[in-house]
Parts: structure tokens; C-alpha cells; sequence
């Protein structure tokens, strides 16, 4: 008998789905939910979007800040140069630059961060740069003036205080990331 | 059958692009059968819109991760039923067994099944006791062996064939009496 029964609902399997269910309520909770979900996952998109863009954006920078070095160390070894001037600013000259280059070299090593802090602060960079390439200008036409002098230092210990800003936010970055590596 | 495969996997295809048309298309296509499904596993018509609800919801948002998409149907009818059997364990189903003395109640089936209404049997089923339905429903109608029945409801697999055994008894009672009856 049981037999006859198992063959029946194997059989008539598809007629025994009699009941119908309540479409209008079901599918328009599902739709909310997908909607929902939807929304979230066009957020995140939009957020990586614009990442992909500042991204973009700080290798553009960093590209031009690297380039623009190379070409005003090229105009510098042509033109006008403290060591021209006077030996002692020539010596002083080059240990600023040599502890410049010391921190260019750290921060080289991370410049593919996407950091809007980072952005800002190669900004500043490049434009201390253009008023040292100005100052050292007006030393070629004034000679030796002091306060031009003074202003080139200055640009010199500015440069390094913000490159410092980048090692140190580069290293906050990396320990977010591992704090973040840890906790997933 | 190969037509509605092709026709499948385009609507899938749709719906990954977030397409709410065939999204639409693919739950009318089967809902029906995957309400009945979760209707005649937990006897609660609330409980069982509320499943087929959260499957497709699951489904819609799990789609990339179906490789087969041909299979779509019995990728999205486990998941009912892993929803169903979620459910009963939140509830704590007290699950009743069928013993000899249940099916003693019941006349004793004639020969042979007579004619009898699907609407019937699908009611019948759902007036059986929730653990022998619960089985029922699995081997009988969703084809699933025992082992597979054993390990989903986390019980023996002796447990499942005699429980099995007993429901189908018993509903071929239940079937015999109402035949009777009208």
C-alpha cells in the first residue's frame, strides 16, 4: 500500500503545490530588502570610485613633485649655488640636502598611499619648492644677502618638517592597517 | 526542458546586473513551488511566507556564487529548506514522533489508492505530525535519501526510515478515511 502511495506523490507531485502564495506582500518585502542591499553595495562602489580617484590623483602628484626635483636639481648645477657664494653655506647647503634626500628616500618607499593628508602635504611641498627655486634667483641677481640666505634655510627646514609629516602618517596608516589585519 | 535551462540562466544573468524585471520573472517562476514546499514543511502559513521571503532574498544575494545555473531550482529549494529546518530548531519544535498507536487510529486502508483530490493530499500531509512530515516531505516528495534526511534534521538514519515508514502509513490512513468519508 505504501508503495502505492510513495508512486502516487511521486506522480502527482507538481498538482500537490495547491497553495498560492501572497505575491503583493512577499515580493515587496524582497524588493525593499534588494533595494536596500542595492543601495549599499552602489555606496561602496561609489566609495572605492572616488579612492580610485585620489589614488590617481597622489601618483599624478608624486609623479610631478619626483620630476620637478629632478629638473631643479639639473637647473641647480647649472646656475647660481650657495657653495658658489661662500664655502661654509655651500657645506651647511649640502647637509640640509643630504638629510632631504635621506627623508625623500623614507618616504619614497610608501608614496603609493591614497592619503588626502599626504595629498596636501607634497602640495606644500612643491610649493616651498618654487620659492626656493625664486629665492635662489634672487641670490643669482642680489649676491650675497643675508636675508635671501636665511630664506633658502628656511624652505630647507620646512621641507624636512613636512616630510616628517608624511613618514608619520604613513606609519599611522600602516598601523591602522595591521590593527585592522588583527582584529579580521 | 533545455528552453527553460537557456531562458534560466539569461534571466540569472539579468539579475546578477541587479535587473529587478527578472528578478521579478525568476521568483514568480517559482515561488508557488517553494511556498508549497515551505507550507508543507511547517504547517504555518505565516512562517511559511516569511521563508520563502528570506530564500529568495538569500538567493538574490548569494546568486553569484551559484555555478551551475542550470540548477537553480534545487540550489534555491535547499535553501528553503535549510531555512525551514532553521526555523523549527529557533522554535524548538518539539518534534512529534508517529508511534503504532497514532496509525491504529486511522481506518485501515482498501486496496490500491483511490481517487483522490491533490488539494487533499497536500492538506493530509500537513495534518501529519512535524517530525514523520517533516521526513515526508523530504523523501516522498523532495527526493532526498536518508542519509541526507539524517544528517539535515540531525537525527539517525534508522530514525528517518522508520519515521518515514510510520508517516506514510499514516497519511495513506488519513487519505483512506477521507475517501470514505466523501
Amino acid at each position: 500500500m505504501s508503495t502505492d502511495l510513495e508512486k502516487y506523490l511521486k506522480h502527482q507531485r507538481p498538482d500537490l503545490d495547491v497553495e498560492t502564495p501572497d505575491d503583493q506582500i512577499i515580493w515587496e518585502g524582497i524588493r525593499k530588502d534588494l533595494g536596500t542591499s542595492a543601495a549599499r553595495t552602489v555606496k561602496k562602489k561609489r566609495l572605492i570610485h572616488m579612492r580610485n580617484i585620489a589614488a590617481v590623483a597622489i601618483i599624478v602628484l608624486s609623479v610631478g613633485y619626483m620630476m620637478g626635483d629632478l629638473i631643479r636639481e639639473h637647473r641647480l648645477n647649472q646656475g647660481v649655488s650657495l657653495a658658489r657664494i661662500d664655502k661654509h653655506l655651500g657645506e651647511r647647503e649640502k647637509e640640509y640636502k643630504a638629510l632631504v634626500d635621506f627623508k625623500k628616500n623614507e618616504v619614497g618607499s610608501y608614496n603609493e598611499t591614497d592619503n588626502i593628508i599626504i595629498a596636501e602635504l607634497l602640495e606644500e611641498i612643491q610649493k616651498l619648492d618654487t620659492i626656493y627655486e625664486q629665492t635662489l634667483k634672487d641670490l643669482g641677481e642680489l649676491g650675497y644677502n643675508e636675508k635671501v640666505i636665511n630664506m633658502i634655510f628656511d624652505t630647507y627646514e620646512k621641507k624636512i618638517y613636512l616630510l616628517e609629516l608624511i613618514i608619520l602618517e604613513n606609519n599611522k596608516i600602516k598601523k591602522d592597517e595591521t590593527d585592522e589585519s588583527i582584529f579580521l | 526542458m533545455k528552453e527553460t535551462i537557456n531562458i534560466n540562466s539569461r534571466v540569472i544573468e539579468k539579475c546578477l546586473e541587479g535587473d529587478i524585471k527578472a528578478q521579478f520573472q525568476l521568483y514568480k517562476q517559482y515561488s508557488k513551488a517553494m511556498y508549497n514546499i515551505a507550507s508543507r514543511f511547517l504547517n504555518n502559513k505565516m512562517d511559511a511566507e516569511d521563508i520563502l521571503q528570506e530564500s529568495f532574498i538569500t538567493a538574490f544575494n548569494r546568486l553569484g556564487e551559484l555555478k551551475n545555473r542550470d540548477a537553480f531550482g534545487s540550489w534555491l529549494k535547499r535553501i528553503v529548506i535549510n531555512n525551514c529546518i532553521s526555523l523549527q530548531r529557533k522554535k524548538k519544535f518539539e518534534f512529534e514522533e508517529i508511534d503504532n498507536e497514532k496509525i491504529k487510529d486511522e481506518p485501515e486502508p482498501e486496496e490500491g489508492l483511490p481517487e483522490i483530490d491533490p488539494a487533499i493530499v497536500h492538506h493530509a500531509i500537513k495534518e501529519l505530525p512535524d517530525k514523520g512530515r517533516s521526513i515526508l516531505v523530504l523523501r516522498a516528495l523532495e527526493g532526498y535519501k536518508h542519509k541526507e534526511i539524517a544528517e539535515m534534521l540531525d537525527i539517525s538514519v534508522s530514525t528517518s526510515k522508520t519515521q518515514y515508514s510510520r508517516a506514510l502509513a499514516l497519511l495513506n490512513r488519513k487519505l483512506t478515511s477521507k475517501a470514505n468519508v466523501d
